[in-house]
């Protein structure tokens, strides 16, 4: 069925990949710039993916590094299905090209769009006024051109140059698009003088056996070509916030230049001890007077000392747009102007607390959105953020001086995967994920008197259940925060109050629900509510990427209700349910008495990271935890 | 087009009435404007704001727009901290960014100067001088930065050396008084407000002034405010000689609509034809921000923007001896109101209007995918700026009634003991209802995506979807659309249980209407009326009996109606009918404690549970 064979994600993820040793030239004629059939014109529809807007036909490309100066070649061939297809014709190239120091090259830039008149293949260039280019900021400039005579059923193909001195930042090579791709073969061909390590990341699979490629296949350093077919497109998913780590891709890291010998990071230990060494970084992180400069004295170095210096140092910056991971303004500058990047205000707060006689350390991050750092190849273009690290007793704190978070807390977006902690030892791996979490935890009491039927509800929440609504709750005022409690919890709510004493206390809420129950037979109850999960967040069927949460959860309801002899209930049952391995559970707990029910559900996400293959078994999960979550509880009153 | 600077930031359309957090509060503002002729005009801005928290997101920093026509000659900010030395920066220290990134070129462009403290309060003074080339675009004058923003007052002065003639529009403040030199205009005391539901107008809530020149130049260019017509006439001299087909392209394009009869069959082989021969790409360069590009060179190149494939499609119709006429319009879903009687220049779209006998039709011609006369949220029921020579005038584009925005759901629930739950929705959607839905280009989505759509569209709990389908939309000017799924309900834990819980509001279609506050300041705008109608069939086995069911609601109020009734028509069934019809219309807050109780009852009655009892 059609389904199943979308669930089929062998099917869907194949990618063939060849490692061929052939020379860069050998692209097949009619692979060539110009060299476009009237059968690729004539083709009606994407075999492999019928309902492609567009397709890629060819997506080439040849890196070659020689004498200090890197060319990309690129070339590519887009066959257009349907007017939403059309849109591919505008094609935008940004490229570094700083107001002051060297930039990129974008050179020999053509396109052609061919279509079919009169049976003839006609072509149409590009004129020097479908070009465009402009300056985005200080560092960028974009290339815009737009392919003229574009139709349904054209072609299209354009080819062009970069050209880079930078060879440590070599964009790598994309596999994987919104469209399909009938054939991408990658030739490269580096100057003896260079050592690059060459590897894949995505969702790359073998067609073969449907398993996940492995990363390290030992590409040639020198030369080489790598070709795969049909290569399908990824769709944007839910709770998967690094979407550009899923598109198949082909990395290039520099990691020796022979003629000095200048050793660039090959793994994490050289990057770390490569960033110590650096001006704009490692060797900032020494630097004394910080502490006078914000007319401190520390006597010991204690935690509670640690969340001084860090309250200070917060208090006295807020961040820039910019995110670099060397420091353009540090110390005592950084102070008086107020506003730094990220990584300026963090390497104050290391060198401050270093100074201060504690065991601090730089730890570089990989923010949601942002990708993940690899697991063996240390490419330092895969982090975009730092944040300083503690030790103290053996223990690590992390913590954030340029957000708003309280010291020991890092904002959400830090939490995507692993920091690497940067020290002159080579550093070490951080899981900062690890012991954060949010709680909420609901506790009604509920009797029934007479016809009135009563809730006291006490809500806690904690973590980063707590932060967030912190962070709400002071920007939007307590009246205003609680008439949204009223829209999320029922307008009938009342005597609502709420307790925060600060961002790292929990949040206590209380409120009274109250409804006259006179003409309600039976009576119909549902006892979790107010916050507590009731609603499956995973509604597809489908699924291609794994699953990223910022941090574990628990959501607990103890719903009590007492009530007279006059009235009869009947309550659910008891239940457990967990998945396997135990990364989630909920049991729903029912204990009845005279006069007496009480519900209790407890439903946990000990993981934050699930892989592609739980996800049905996830989302089986959620909905039995929602099907308890939505029990009711029926009472009948004696005529 | 372009839209002219000091671009408004409308963050979250929250809450109203209470006392409203105060993030910035300006303590000085004054902007004076010295016009030197109509091509000379002279912006000077100086003003003070203290930022009170780290909610503030936009007076935290500095940002100054310019083009190519309007130059930054002076600008410099200082940042007084609350402890320390004051910082002090000059045009130098700006960051200069492109302002436009939806265009594929554009002269917009920003000097930028981010200046954030963490320290509250802290103060920032910031004064700049800009000159204009022309008068076409005053800036409006809008003191109150956004909603959190606290003025305690600021001043406008207008130098009029020229002794032009000047006309103002005031919203939420005095109107400006006239001096010797020209004019003044003051605010004082302007409070932070919340945005109200169903209310994002700015004009209800921002004090706001509209500076229009009668005469005034653009690049060079003359033209006139005095009447919608005259400046009609001074659109019509910026496109007269756009038109440069060839006698070659004019003779292929006689071919366009060659076989069809009717005029309305002509207009919809012409708007395939443009479909299928252009794409939409935004352009804005100099005058060519207000002029559409040469016929001939759309035709070419197959691409433009509104201005462009307006024009271009005007073109081809004229060929085809059809009067068209460019159409400068407020395009965005609340943006209806915001183009008031009295002609001004705050447009940012070009549609094109067809006269078509008993009725007139309105093409959108940058989309690839609008049924031919479709014009959605985007542009309908609005004014807008018919060009016509000397018979320019303001028009209204066609409004969708609550006949034409319709939804209507038949939802068969049938309830085995062997086979579960299962069931099956057929659901007809017109209109604004089908464009809104997301479903209107859904057989143009990939397979993964059309069940992803499907998927993410549900409102039934544990419904796992076997079979959907979805119809083309009909290409009429009321474009209607079919879909039809059929799925079952994963029954957990039910085993066992006495009864079963229908949650009625899965299977009711959205009420689209929602009042948390008990007190109302603005106005309420329900701009796109709609019927909706949903029947649910549920069949049940003969030892499922109804322990809770529906009373029969009848609410037949100003602002619509809502019916809802429970039949028992056959043994071991049972049907739902509920009807659902909001009214367009604009509702003083006087009227707004009637209004909320219609939506509360609504709310309150789709919210009931049909249970079971299983014996």
């Amino acid at each position: 069925m059609f389904i199943q064979q979308l669930k089929n994600r062998k099917y869907f993820l194949g990618l063939l990949f060849f490692l061929l040793m052939i020379n860069f030239n050998a692209f097949a004629d009619n692979q060539k710039f110009g060299k476009v059939s009237l059968a690729e014109v004539q083709q009606k529809e994407c075999a492999y993916y019928p309902d492609a807007d567009a397709e890629y036909l060819i997506s080439n490309g040849y890196l070659r590094i020689l004498h200090r100066s890197a060319d990309y070649f690129v070339h590519r061939r887009i066959k257009v299905y349907t007017d939403e297809g059309k849109n591919e014709a505008t094609v935008k190239i940004m490229y570094y090209e700083p107001l002051n120091g060297q930039g990129e090259n974008i050179t020999s830039l053509k396109a052609i769009c061919y279509n079919i008149e009169n049976g003839e293949l006609v072509k149409t260039k590009l004129s020097s006024a479908d070009k465009f280019n402009e300056r985005i900021n200080e560092y960028y400039k974009e290339i815009t051109f737009v392919v003229p005579n574009v139709k349904k059923g054209s072609v299209f193909e354009y080819s062009y140059v970069r050209n880079s001195k930078h060879l440590r930042y070599l964009s790598p090579w994309q596999i994987q698009f919104d469209l399909p791709v009938a054939l991408t073969e990658f030739s490269y061909d580096i100057d003896a003088n260079y050592l690059y390590k060459i590897y894949v990341t995505g969702n790359v699979y073998n067609i073969e056996d449907g398993k996940k490629a492995k990363d390290n296949w030992g590409f040639d350093s020198q030369r080489g070509t790598l070709k795969s077919e049909k290569v399908l497109p990824m769709p944007l998913e839910p709770y998967q916030p690094n979407t550009e780590d899923v598109l198949g891709k082909i990395n290039f890291q520099l990691i020796k230049y022979f003629p000095t010998l200048e050793d660039f990071s090959s793994d994490y230990e050289t990057l770390a001890k490569d960033l110590m060494k650096r001006e704009r970084f490692g060797k900032l992180l020494n630097r004394k007077g910080i502490l006078k400069a914000l007319n401190l004295t520390i006597d010991a170095p204690t935690e509670e000392n640690a969340s001084l210096i860090y309250d200070y140092i917060q208090s006295k910056t807020a961040p820039s747009r910019f995110r670099n991971i060397t420091s353009k303004l540090f110390g005592k500058k950084l102070l008086s102007k107020g506003t730094g990047s990220v990584t300026d205000i963090n390497l104050t707060l290391v060198a401050a607390l270093n100074e201060a006689g504690y065991d601090a350390h730089p730890v570089l991050l990989s923010t949601r959105g942002k990708g993940m750092p690899h697991p063996v190849f240390a490419d330092i273009a895969r982090f975009d953020y730092v944040i300083a690290g503690i030790k103290i007793n053996d223990n690590w704190i992390t913590c954030d001086a340029s957000s708003n978070m309280p010291f020991g807390i890092l904002p959400t977006k830090c939490l995507n995967a692993q920091g690497r902690v940067i020290n002159k030892l080579g550093g070490e791996w951080l899981d900062v994920k690890k012991g954060k979490n949010a709680s909420n935890a609901i506790v009604i009491n509920a009797h029934i008197k007479d016809d009135t039927y009563t809730e006291e509800v006490n809500i806690r929440w904690s973590g980063y259940e707590a932060y967030s609504n912190i962070n709400k709750i002071e920007e939007k005022g307590i009246d205003e925060f609680k008439e949204f409690l009223k829209k999320e919890f029922g307008e009938e709510i009342k005597d609502i109050n709420i307790e925060h004493k600060g961002m790292d206390e929990p949040v206590n809420i209380t409120f009274k629900y109250v409804k006259d129950i006179s003409s309600e037979a039976p009576l119909y109850i549902n006892p979790v509510k107010y916050g507590a999960k009731v609603e499956n967040p995973f509604q597809r069927d489908l699924r291609f990427s794994g699953i990223n949460m910022p941090y574990a959860f628990k959501d607990i309801v103890v719903y009590k209700l007492t009530y007279s002899d006059q009235w009869t209930f009947e309550s659910p049952e008891t239940k457990k349910v967990q998945m396997q391995d135990k990364k989630c559970s909920i049991s729903y707990g029912t204990e009845k008495k005279d006069g007496f029910i009480q519900v209790i559900s407890d439903l946990r996400f000990m993981e934050t990271d699930f892989l592609t293959d739980e996800y049905d078994m996830l989302k089986t999960f959620y909905e039995a935890a929602t099907s308890l979550n939505n029990e009711i509880i029926v009472g009948k009153k004696a005529k | 087009m372009k839209n002219f600077q000091l671009i408004l930031i409308i963050s979250a359309l929250n809450f109203n009435v209470w006392a409203t957090n105060k993030n910035s509060e300006t303590v000085f503002d004054h902007t004076e404007i010295t016009i030197h002729s109509v091509d000379e005009v002279i912006y000077e801005r100086n003003y003070t704001v203290t930022i009170l928290n780290k909610f503030e997101e936009d007076l935290n920093k500095v940002i100054v727009y310019y083009d190519k026509g309007n130059i930054i000659k002076e600008l410099k900010a200082e940042v007084i901290p609350l402890q320390g030395k004051t910082k002090k920066y000059k045009k130098k220290d700006f960051e200069d960014w492109s302002a436009d990134f939806s265009s594929v070129a554009s002269d917009d462009r920003v000097l930028y100067l981010s200046v954030n403290q963490n320290n509250y309060p802290y103060t920032l003074k910031v004064s700049y001088l800009i000159e204009y080339k022309g008068s076409m675009f005053f800036p409006r004058w809008i003191p109150q930065r956004n909603r959190h923003h606290h003025v305690k007052e600021a001043s406008l002065k207008i130098n009029n050396l020229d002794g032009i003639n000047l006309r103002f529009e005031h919203f939420n403040m005095n109107p400006p008084k006239k001096d010797s030199n020209g004019y003044t205009a003051f605010v004082n005391f302007v409070e932070p407000f919340e945005f109200e539901y169903y209310n994002q107008n700015g004009l209800d809530y921002f004090p706001t002034l509209y500076i229009i020149a009668e005469n005034f130049s653009l690049y060079g260019n003359n033209g006139s405010f005095k009447s919608w017509q005259s400046y009609g006439e001074f659109q019509e001299l910026l496109n007269q000689n756009s038109n440069n087909l060839s006698e070659q392209q004019i003779a292929e394009l006689k071919k366009v609509a060659s076989g069809q009869a009717t005029v309305l069959e002509k207009i919809k082989a012409v708007y395939d034809y443009l479909q299928d021969n252009s794409r939409y790409v935004s352009v804005q360069l100099g005058v060519g921000g207000w002029q559409p590009q040469k016929a001939a060179f759309t035709h070419e190149k197959k691409y433009g923007d509104c201005k462009a494939l307006s024009y271009y499609t005007q073109s081809i119709l004229k060929v085809l001896d059809i009067d068209a006429y460019y159409t400068i319009i407020k395009a965005g879903k609340h943006d209806y109101h915001s183009i008031s009687e009295k002609p001004n220049p705050y447009f940012n779209h070009v549609i094109l209007t067809v006269p078509v006998k008993k009725d007139t039709i309105w093409l959108e011609c940058t989309s690839q995918t609008n049924p031919c006369g479709y014009l959605s949220t985007f542009t309908s029921d609005r004014p807008a700026l018919l060009v016509n020579g000397k018979n320019s005038e303001l028009i209204y584009t066609k409004k969708y009634t609550e006949e034409e925005n319709t939804l209507f759901t038949n939802s068969q629930i049938n309830i085995t003991d062997t086979e579960g739950i299962q069931v099956h929705i057929n659901r007809t959607l017109s209109g604004i209802q089908l464009s809104e839905s997301g479903l209107m280009h859904y057989n143009r989505l990939t397979a993964i995506e059309k069940k992803n759509q499907i998927d993410d569209l549900k409102t039934i709990k544990n419904f796992n979807i076997n079979h959907f389908e979805v119809t083309d939309p009909t290409n009429e000017i009321v474009p209607k659309a079919q879909v039809n799924i059929k799925g079952e309900i994963s029954n957990w834990f039910k085993s066992k249980s006495s009864r079963l819980f229908i949650n009625l509001e899965e299977y009711f279609s959205e009420a689209e209407l929602e009042f948390s506050k008990t007190e109302r300041e603005k106005p309420v705008y329900i701009q796109y009326p709609f019927t909706k109608i949903d029947t649910i069939h549920i069949q049940h086995p003969a030892n499922y009996v109804v322990e809770a069911g529906l009373k029969e609601i009848n609410l037949d109020t100003p602002f619509g109606s809502y019916h809802v009734q429970q039949l028992e028509n056959d043994t071991n069934q049972l049907s739902v009918i509920r009807k659902l019809v909001l009214l367009k219309g604009k509702y003083m807050p006087k009227e707004y404690k009637a209004l909320k109780a219609f939506a509360d009852e609504i709310e309150k009655n789709d919210q009931k549970k049909l249970v079971f009892k299983i014996e």
